[in-house]
């Protein structure tokens, strides 16, 4: 079976892989198996950031949404922060533990002095320790609330983005995150759930996807390739352009070494294309993911 | 294509809000010499073939939203673009009520409503009316999150040189490096989620050296819309913001630059 190609409609969201593949956390789900002492993706550094904001400029870009690894570990993020608000919206994806006082001040001063939004999710995947805990490392359910009530007292929004792995309820767990959060004075408490993708540790857990689990043909022609997140996005790392974050281990994933090269269509052969196909686009934004009839 | 010269109002997202748009048709004709709708003619409000019959007795030029398309295709929702469960159901709740209470006749009328207008300047520039975005009837263009290099592609690719839009309910302008113009002309259906219960179109004025664009604040009988819709069972949210002129509803949507303005 031949996979269908996802078309190129022109970059909307630039995703910077800025801290490449460390993290602080060596969570169990984590899709590309980021963790401490990962090193198969050196961070980019603030120059790298700026020439790849230029290219993004010429191609028109939206926004730029920050990813990692986590993203905190950059030295420079502040400031690669600052000068990405100076010219675009942006979105950090974080895991919140790293979000002292003086980041998240100088964070609200580059936000402050921009006419564009910064958004900041901080991942959480249950609303108790416990079994947060279990998924992403002792303590860390603590030091990520932390991080959250930071951003609050700043005066960000942030949203709270949590997997989910099965047939959860998804309003009750709306609603209990959003009692945690309401508990813990988050004035305007905002979550967001996001699929589980079955590569990076998460394979190693779930036994990864099967023959079955691709997109065909048909399923792209009726619903559309819009909502797939690799018609309007790329991934910058250091390793060159990619064509979405969930797949920067595949290495038929690469698709050139400059932004303009990564501006073709994608043939849509994995089992994480059919997860994003079926869940819509990752991570996009509620304010920007649209939707078409 | 018509071309328009000197003060043109524009206005979108009626929302059913038959009152602002009465109160409109009053007080645009004294600023500007043509009037044109963005779309979105249904939504939270009371009664919508009292805003569609008082649209096309005044003959206004509509551009299709993407409610005017959903009630004319007789859609099962609004299309408005909503990820979060919360907004859905809200947008469900008026989009029921709209449909329902839609006549056939109107149903078809909006059916047949253009995705876009095009219009010529009196020095030749291309303006383009059109409800979400050049390139999507349902795409949201926020303030905080349309950089200029993104806009001037969206104005490339759509080949204008003043873009007007509306959908997002908030009014705000940019001019280009290069001179162009966007505008998102905010909505007359409900108000900014600012705290004021007057609503927002705005005058496109093309007498000076370049196209510019001001926002008119419109007030109306916000307390009698409010009676309206509690007397026609309305969801109470969207009544509360007719009343406060703070959001409480479709919320998930904004970007935090925006949300942070309101109090929900």
């Amino acid at each position: 079976m031949t996979a269908p190609n996802c078309p190129f409609h022109g970059l909307d969201s630039l995703w910077i892989q800025v801290a490449g593949l460390s993290c602080n956390l060596r969570c169990a789900h984590c899709f590309n198996a980021s963790g401490p002492g990962n090193r198969e993706m050196p961070a980019l550094s603030r120059d790298d950031v700026r020439t790849l904001l230029d290219e993004a400029e010429a191609a028109g870009v939206r926004d730029v949404v920050f990813t990692g690894g986590e993203p905190f570990l950059h030295p420079e993020m502040a400031e690669i922060v600052g000068d990405t608000l100076g010219r675009f919206p942006a979105t950090i994806l974080t895991n919140g533990t790293l979000l002292t006082d003086r980041i998240v001040e100088r964070l609200a001063n580059a936000a402050r002095d921009s006419r564009y939004s910064l958004e900041i999710r901080v991942s959480l995947d249950a609303s108790s320790e416990e079994e947060n805990d279990r998924i992403r490392g002792k303590g860390s359910y603590g030091k990520a609330l932390a991080g959250v009530a930071r951003l609050e007292k700043a005066s960000f929004l942030p949203i709270v983005t949590a997997v989910q792995f099965g047939e959860e309820d998804a309003p009750a767990a709306l609603e209990e995150f959003e009692r945690l959060l309401s508990a813990r004075e988050i004035r305007k408490p905002r979550v967001k759930f996001l699929p589980a993708f079955r590569v990076g540790r998460e394979e190693e857990r779930s036994g990864g996807y099967g023959e079955g689990d691709r997109i065909t043909a048909e399923m792209l022609e009726l619903l559309g390739p819009e909502q797939l997140l690799c018609s309007t996005a790329r991934v910058a790392t250091s390793r060159g352009i990619w064509v979405c974050p969930i797949l920067v281990n595949e290495q038929g994933g690469r698709m050139g070494d400059t932004l303009e090269e990564s501006f073709r269509p994608f043939p849509l052969s994995y089992g994480a294309c059919a997860t994003c196909f079926r869940h819509g686009a990752v991570c996009a934004n509620a304010a920007t993911a649209v939707r078409e009839e | 294509m018509d071309e328009v010269s000197g003060r043109v109002a524009l206005f979108g997202g009626v929302y059913n809000n038959h009152l602002a748009l009465a109160a409109l048709l009053d007080d645009a004709p004294s600023r500007a010499s043509e009037i044109f709708c963005l779309g979105d003619v249904g939504a939270f409000g009371p009664h919508p073939d009292h805003s569609v019959e008082i649209l096309r007795k005044a003959a206004i030029s509509i551009v299709q939203g993407n409610y005017d398309r959903s009630v004319g295709m007789r859609r099962g929702d609004c299309a408005c673009g909503y990820t979060d469960p919360r907004d859905n159901h809200f947008a469900a709740l008026s989009y029921a009520y709209t449909f329902r209470k839609t006549s056939e006749r109107n149903k078809d009328f909006l059916a047949t409503l253009p995705d876009e207008i095009r219009l010529r300047g009196p020095r030749g520039e291309r303006i383009l009316l059109c409800h979400g975005s050049p390139r999507r009837q349902n795409e949201f263009l926020w303030e905080s999150l349309s950089p200029d290099p993104f806009l001037a592609r969206l104005l490339d690719d759509a080949r204008c040189d003043v873009l007007a839009v509306t959908h997002t309910g908030i009014p705000w302008k940019r001019r280009l490096p290069d001179g162009r113009l966007v505008i998102n002309v905010g909505a007359i259906g409900r108000p900014a989620n600012d705290g004021q219960t007057h609503v927002w179109y705005a005058i496109l004025d093309l007498s000076g050296e370049e196209p510019d664009a001001s926002f008119i604040p419109l007030r109306y009988d916000h307390e009698r819309l409010a009676s309206e819709m509690r007397a026609e069972k309305i969801a109470e949210p969207f009544v509360q913001t007719i009343e406060t002129g703070w959001w409480t509803t479709c919320l998930e949507v904004l970007p935090s630059k925006e949300r942070a303005c309101g109090r929900y």
